[in-house]
């Protein structure tokens, strides 16, 4: 069974390259080859980690460190597996780790609230399924909003606006922005859970 | 538990993820957190805010993620190879031999000494180099956030300092250094490493001036076109004109000063405009424009893009 994965063209090189082939040449000595698997699996990798820590640009992170990561230990790695389902399992430890520095840092500086938070994502981290299907049902949930909805998803997720900003341009009060905002949250909770619930069945 | 638990755990938990809890809040949502239908709800919601986020969020160009794990690759090798290691060591070494350690004859005390002493020189040099480097870093990264000269028409000078130069391209804009574009055909792009850029028109004057961290531009004179990519909502893209003060998370905008005026087009996306003597403040969506100036209405307006029709 070949499970390893080959794309053409592989960035700067026209021939096609699996990743057995990439990962001998960075183990050979030609780190600047892993380059390749970097941007071969990046994002696949940045959508499998989103959700699981707290912010997207928690999540860039861990994908960064997952590849260095990934490098220094490709010894260890074993030809003829996935190298990516070897890069999840990397990234996941990474997301775990990143779960208990805020946990102790919330600790230390008595921020009860995420300190708490901090325990329920790892309590809960082993029972998270692989959230490909999820993000492809919000993804739809998304669509489906209406386009004032849409629009002040963008101004509060795209272009981070103040609430008071959104509201000037809904003409409402910065707080009736935010419970519109909350309800779209909650709609969409509620979309993807039907999402996932009528697939599975 | 009662519907009012309910509707009094959805205040909190939005007010959370909108930033605006307060500490006693905090706390009473933390203990409400105990419930588990509770906890498995604000589980779901918080994550459903970061996937929103993260859904949404510009992807890394595939390019800029290979830069960034190689400079992180650079340096944990370097550190490897200070401390005696290889880096990707994937040949088996060879266990030492017992028999040839034993063979080893031990050193002299005076030896020993002379050892040691030696050792210590190269700490001391060692550290000297750290330090030495730690500098040059450290006004690399400095110098590493001022925009560079992408494109020069005409004359671009840069004044600062150690006084006024000629301005080439690739060439960085250093903090707290005036620009000026030279001569009724002038202009200059200048370009930063997220890939905003700015381009002033002719005879423009202008400022770098971060501030905290954040990007900032002062024009005292002339015309900037801007292309901002989206900006960390802390550290908004902010521009700064005698008249008004324009905040930017990301979009494509032209601000044009002169004659005690400020006008500001916003092509994509949303400004902050602030008009300065009164702290008046405004959102400028594309497709609209709004200018300060004396007896002028404080007010979006929507422009047609096509130049002709200005």
């Amino acid at each position: 069974m070949n499970n390893l994965r080959t794309v053409c063209p592989v960035p700067h090189n026209n021939s096609c390259v699996n990743d057995s082939d990439i990962i001998a040449a960075v183990r050979a000595g030609d780190s600047d080859a892993f380059g390749a698997l970097v941007g071969r699996y990046q994002r696949t990798l940045y959508y499998f980690v989103v959700g699981k820590v707290a912010d997207d640009t928690e999540a860039k992170d861990i994908v960064q460190k997952s590849f260095v990561t990934a490098f220094q230990s490709l010894a260890e790695f074993q030809l003829g597996q996935s190298f990516f389902a070897w890069l999840k399992g990397i990234s996941l430890n990474h997301c775990r780790n990143e779960w208990r520095r805020h946990q102790s840092q919330a600790r230390l500086a008595g921020r009860l609230l995420e300190e708490k938070r901090a325990e329920l994502e790892l309590a809960a981290f082993d029972a998270s399924p692989d959230n490909e299907r999820r993000l492809a049902a919000l993804r739809q949930c998304l669509e489906q909003l209406g386009p004032e909805e849409q629009a002040v998803v963008e101004m509060r997720f795209v272009q981070e606006l103040p609430l008071a900003s959104i509201g000037a341009q809904l003409g409402r009060e910065a707080e009736a922005a935010r419970l519109f905002l909350y309800r779209i949250r909650q709609r969409l909770a509620d979309c993807v859970k039907k999402r996932l619930s009528l697939k599975a069945t | 538990m009662s519907a009012g638990d309910f509707s009094r755990f959805d205040q909190l938990v939005s007010r959370y993820l909108d930033d605006e809890l307060s500490p006693a809040e905090a706390t009473e949502l933390a203990s409400l957190l105990g419930e588990p239908v509770f906890a498995a709800r604000f589980l779901e919601i918080t994550r459903l805010n970061s996937e929103i986020t993260g859904l949404l969020a510009a992807p890394v160009p595939d390019a800029a993620m290979v830069e960034l794990v190689r400079a992180d690759i650079d340096e944990s090798v370097a550190a490897v190879e200070h401390a005696g290691g290889a880096r990707l060591r994937i040949a088996e070494q060879s266990e030492p031999d017992p028999s040839s350690a034993a063979s080893v004859p031990s050193a002299p005390p005076l030896t020993q000494r002379r050892i040691a002493v030696s050792r210590l020189a190269w700490a001391a040099m060692f550290v000297g180099f750290a330090g030495l480097a730690a500098l040059l870093v450290f006004n690399r990264a400095r110098t590493a956030e001022a925009p560079v000269l992408a494109l020069a028409q005409g004359e671009v000078r840069l004044e600062g300092p150690s006084g006024e130069h000629l301005l080439a391209p690739g060439e960085p804009w250093r903090r707290d250094t005036k620009l000026r574009t030279v001569g009724p055909n002038s202009s200059a792009t200048m370009r930063f490493r997220d890939g905003s850029q700015l381009g002033f028109g002719a005879n423009a004057v202008a400022f770098n001036e971060p501030h905290y961290g954040a990007r900032s531009v002062r024009l005292e004179h002339g015309t900037v076109q801007a292309q901002v990519k989206k900006q960390p909502h802390h550290r908004p893209f902010g521009f700064v004109t005698p008249e008004a003060e324009a905040i930017v998370l990301g979009t494509t905008l032209r601000l044009t000063v002169g004659g005690h005026s400020t006008r500001l087009e916003v092509t994509e996306g949303t400004v902050q405009f602030r008009r300065r003597h009164d702290g008046a403040e405004l959102i400028v969506k594309a497709g609209q424009y709004a200018i300060v100036a004396p007896n002028v209405p404080f007010a979006p307006t929507p422009f047609h893009p096509d130049p002709h029709h200005r």
